[in-house]
């Protein structure tokens, strides 16, 4: 990835960066143009990332992304049943945290071999 | 070359596979199969609209189902159907499009898919409660949805599956996104990707920019319902509205970009023609995402309590990068060579649908001509135009394109046209006299009308079930085309892209033999036409 | 300040819907030519190689200039229009508070001390003399409802909290289509209506008068 692949983003976020100037102009308001400009900040900021790590990252290589990924399953169903719990009581947000926090440790797991699995071909 | 393959894409482990599987490719159709179980129950809901809305009076249902079933009509073909698919579509063709062998973060595309069923469960997990669904409409503006006017479970669950089905979007989203940041092939400048993927370049960042407010406007809907205290100043309520609207209204150009480009990919390749105006479009798709973002308060004009004026300009001033856009689709058939197949039926369908929902939009987008039509039958034919006529022809379009890729078989023509006529009528039958009901003073969000709009609801009903006829052939089609199935190849086509130079379906890491020379958005037509050639000796 | 005579939205609704409508109809036609032309005129079969021609660079800026004179034209004719149904009227011939409530209407008109409130079967009525600025100060007592007149093509929605005004004047004498909620507002939004009866000033004045010994002796 090059840093050039933040352009459309900064483009985009400079041209909601001016349509929110007018607007803060234009109206007596202040939520409306506060949510654009907030936009615009948010795609700066991502712009801004991509465009950073575009300088240093190494060229895409293949990397060693486990076919399945049942810690994900586990991340998504502690999220589901936390959110859910937010209505039906705190039991459910007990039993969502705990799926959560082992659909975690298997993203850790997870990443950990693929480190692992990176210095094995770095190494060849 | 690798030879035509019939077996379908295998899950990787099975039916573990279908749990777990991190290939975008498989992500991606178990997405759709999502979506198009929403798709089904949301369109029942429809009929259900359809059949009360033919006769003045309630017969069908009494008020209180008939508002939770439009209610949940809007909520579930949006949140539940149209969004996902659109990101669907990216999510499967992104990678190939740019030459890459994986989607960027992966798991995040499996994660957005299983919190998409969370959000699907939990909002229709309402219909099993005391007082039924949210049945607030898909906009729940406060008051109405608050813990005293709309009191009960439904409510809770349909805002916990909206925030949910938001999150899946975002993330589903940032995959793109980073794919197009760092997944490009050698030779893959940002100029030389497909008009298909720039359109979801553009979605995914309206997507990014757009779940924030959403997500926040649930959540202090949330704390409202639970504490009190955030929309009961005379203020209050507007900033729900804003915050939902800044939105809602990306939200219905992620809903309609990802079609236009898969429309011009169709377009192109049926009319043998490299894409016209690559660069005007590419130009014209950055200005509408722009702007998409800074209309959402027309939404809102009959409030009195926003600038009408600058929503207005930028409304109206969608013209621009609509008109260029659409001059660069027509353009592209003009001087080609076009096979009429059903891809390419879809394609202008949607083309000339789209228009008449994007026209209706404009005059809606006048504070003088919206106050008489905003809330109306109007304002259900625009948007049923656009998201309906428009931009399911337009994913027909890219479902009858991109199924021989998928799955290594054809979709029958025949069944495939009967399809496409049945739609036609069907949604022109439907939504076209809602104008004029609108127009003539009918409300929406109705089940119960005065006995002068009697006849256009009919008409209207009658087109609802054409639809439905047309939806059974598209799934007629489909267990046919599995059931007997006839191969296809690695591209069928002719196509321009490199989704076209791998095998029918792609292997695992999508490409197993090296790709051709990138120095064009359009690759293969360049190998095919001996442009490559010409393009790297005016370069030496 | 844009001075008119009387705020007239029917009017202004029409006049701006008949520039809307024909440019809508224009383009569609011509969109329809551009991809069904082509259908005939560039068939596969047709002898010769696809054009491979770049397009000429005055296109997409020519083009885009047209649009953006359309863009114009429509915004400018929008905001006129705007002015004119939004201005200031400092003396309205008539004030009428609504207040709307799940599921019916009331209107009261302060100075003339009299009171319209609709019964189970009956929908509120809104009377009204013709060739009159009429004030209307719009809210509601919970939930958003809307006040529209589709035969005036206007409506405004009623907040709670708060209240919003604005000038309609009713052309014409009779009864017009019924008033509705237009913004969705509960289990029976669908039957919140009201009607709309337009007099001529005597007939209106007469109303009146005769609303205000209705109303006293049923207050005695």
């Amino acid at each position: 990835m090059t840093p050039i692949s933040a352009v459309p983003l900064a483009c985009y976020a400079v041209l909601i960066g001016i349509t929110s100037v007018v607007l803060w102009v234009w109206t007596p308001y202040t939520l409306p143009p506060a949510l654009l400009s907030g936009g615009a900040l948010l795609m700066l900021v991502i712009a801004a990332i991509v465009a950073l790590r575009g300088r240093t990252a190494k060229p895409s290589v293949d990397r060693a992304v486990p076919d399945l990924s049942f810690a994900t399953v586990g991340v998504a169903l502690g999220i589901i049943n936390i959110l859910v719990g937010l209505y039906l009581g705190l039991y459910l947000i007990l039993i969502g945290a705990g799926i959560l926090a082992f659909g975690l440790g298997g993203w850790i797991r997870e990443a950990r071999a693929q480190r692992r699995a990176r210095e094995i071909v770095d190494a060849r | 070359m690798s030879t035509a393959t019939t077996t379908l894409p295998r899950a990787r482990g099975g039916v573990l596979g279908l749990i777990a599987s991190t290939d975008h490719k498989s992500v991606a159709i178990r997405i759709f199969l999502t979506g198009f179980f929403f798709f089904v129950a949301g369109g029942i809901l429809a009929l259900l609209i359809r059949t009360e809305l033919y006769s003045p009076g309630q017969q069908l249902v009494n008020q209180d189902h008939y508002n939770e079933i439009f209610s949940m009509h809007g909520s579930t073909m949006i949140y539940l159907f149209v969004v996902p698919i659109s990101l669907a579509l990216g999510v499967y063709f992104v990678p190939l499009q740019v030459g890459a062998a994986e989607i960027a973060l992966p798991r995040l595309a499996l994660l957005g898919w299983w919190l998409l069923i969370g959000g699907g469960v939990t909002m229709w997990l309402g219909w099993f409660t005391q007082n039924g669904p949210g049945d607030a409409g898909w906009t729940a503006y406060d008051p109405l949805s608050d813990a005293t006017n709309t009191p009960g479970d439904g409510m809770y669950l349909w805002i916990i599956g909206v925030m949910l089905a938001a999150t899946s979007a975002a993330l589903l989203s940032a995959c793109i996104l980073g794919t197009v940041m760092r997944r490009r092939a050698p030779g893959m400048t940002l100029l030389r990707m497909p008009v298909f993927t720039w359109s979801m370049l553009m979605t995914s960042i309206l997507m990014i920019v757009a779940a924030p407010a959403l997500l926040v406007a649930m959540g202090l809907l949330f704390w409202e319902r639970v504490y009190g205290g955030v929309f009961d100043t005379s203020g209050g309520p507007i900033q729900y509205q804003n915050l939902f609207w800044f939105f809602g209204h990306p939200v219905v150009y992620v809903m309609f970009f990802p079609f236009v480009g898969a429309v011009g990919e169709v377009i192109a390749v049926f009319s043998r023609k490299r894409f016209f105006g690559y660069r005007a479009h590419v130009a014209a798709l950055l200005l509408f995402t722009a702007l998409s973002t800074s209309v959402w308060a027309h939404h809102m004009f009959a409030t009195g309590q926003i600038t009408v004026k600058y929503f207005s300009l930028m409304s109206t001033a969608l013209i621009i990068p609509a008109g260029i856009e659409y001059l660069d689709l027509v353009g592209t058939m003009w001087g080609g060579r076009i096979r009429v197949g059903v891809p390419m039926a879809f394609a202008i369908g949607f083309i000339l649908q789209f228009l008449i929902g994007g026209l209706s939009g404009i005059f809606t987008g006048s504070p003088p001509l919206d106050y008489h039509v905003t809330d109306s039958y109007f304002i259900v034919g625009h948007f049923h135009y656009t998201l309906f006529a428009g931009s399911l022809f337009g994913f027909f379009a890219a479902f009858y394109y991109w199924w021989p890729k998928v799955t290594g078989t054809f979709l029958r023509t025949g069944i495939g046209w009967i399809h496409f006529v049945l739609l036609f009528v069907g949604a022109n039958v439907t939504f076209f006299p809602m104008f004029f009901l609108g127009y003539d003073g009918m409300p929406r969000r109705v089940g119960d009308y005065d006995p002068q709009f009697t006849d256009l609801n009919r008409v209207s009903t009658i087109g609802a079930f054409i639809i439905a006829l047309g939806i059974l052939a598209w799934l007629v089609n489909i267990v046919v085309s599995l059931v007997k199935r006839e191969p296809a190849p690695d591209d069928p086509w002719g196509g321009h892209t490199l989704e076209w130079a791998t095998s029918s379906p792609p292997p695992r890491h999508n490409f197993d033999k090296p790709l051709p020379p990138i120095r064009s958005y359009a690759p293969l037509f360049d190998a095919r036409s001996g442009q490559t050639a010409k393009i790297e000796k005016a370069e030496a | 300040m844009v001075l008119v005579a009387l705020v007239d939205t029917r009017k202004e609704f029409e006049d701006l819907a008949s520039t809307y409508l024909p440019i809508a109809i224009v383009v569609f036609a011509l969109v329809l030519l551009g991809t069904i032309v082509p259908l005939f005129v560039f068939r596969a079969r047709r002898r010769g190689e696809p054009s491979d021609r770049e397009e000429p660079p005055w296109l997409p800026i020519g083009y885009a200039a047209v649009l953006i004179a359309i863009v114009a034209l429509l915004v400018t004719l929008t905001f006129n229009a705007q002015d004119k149904i939004s201005a200031k009227v400092t003396r309205p011939g008539l004030q009428v508070n609504v207040t709307a409530a799940k599921w019916n209407w009331r209107f009261d008109y302060p100075a003339q001390h009299i009171s319209q409130i609709g019964g189970d079967s009956t929908p509120t009525s809104l009377v009204v003399p013709t060739g009159t600025d009429v004030r209307f100060n719009l809210t509601s007592l919970d939930v958003i409802h809307s006040f529209w007149v589709p035969y005036v093509r206007f409506k405004r929605d009623a907040f709670p909290r708060r209240t919003t005004s604005f000038v309609l004047s009713f052309p014409g004498v009779g009864y017009h289509t019924a008033g509705r909620c237009a913004e969705y507002c509960g289990l029976k939004h669908d039957q919140m209506i009201f009607t709309v009866e337009v007099m001529s000033r005597n007939d209106f004045n007469a109303w009146v008068s005769q609303q205000q010994r209705a109303q006293a002796a049923r207050a005695a």
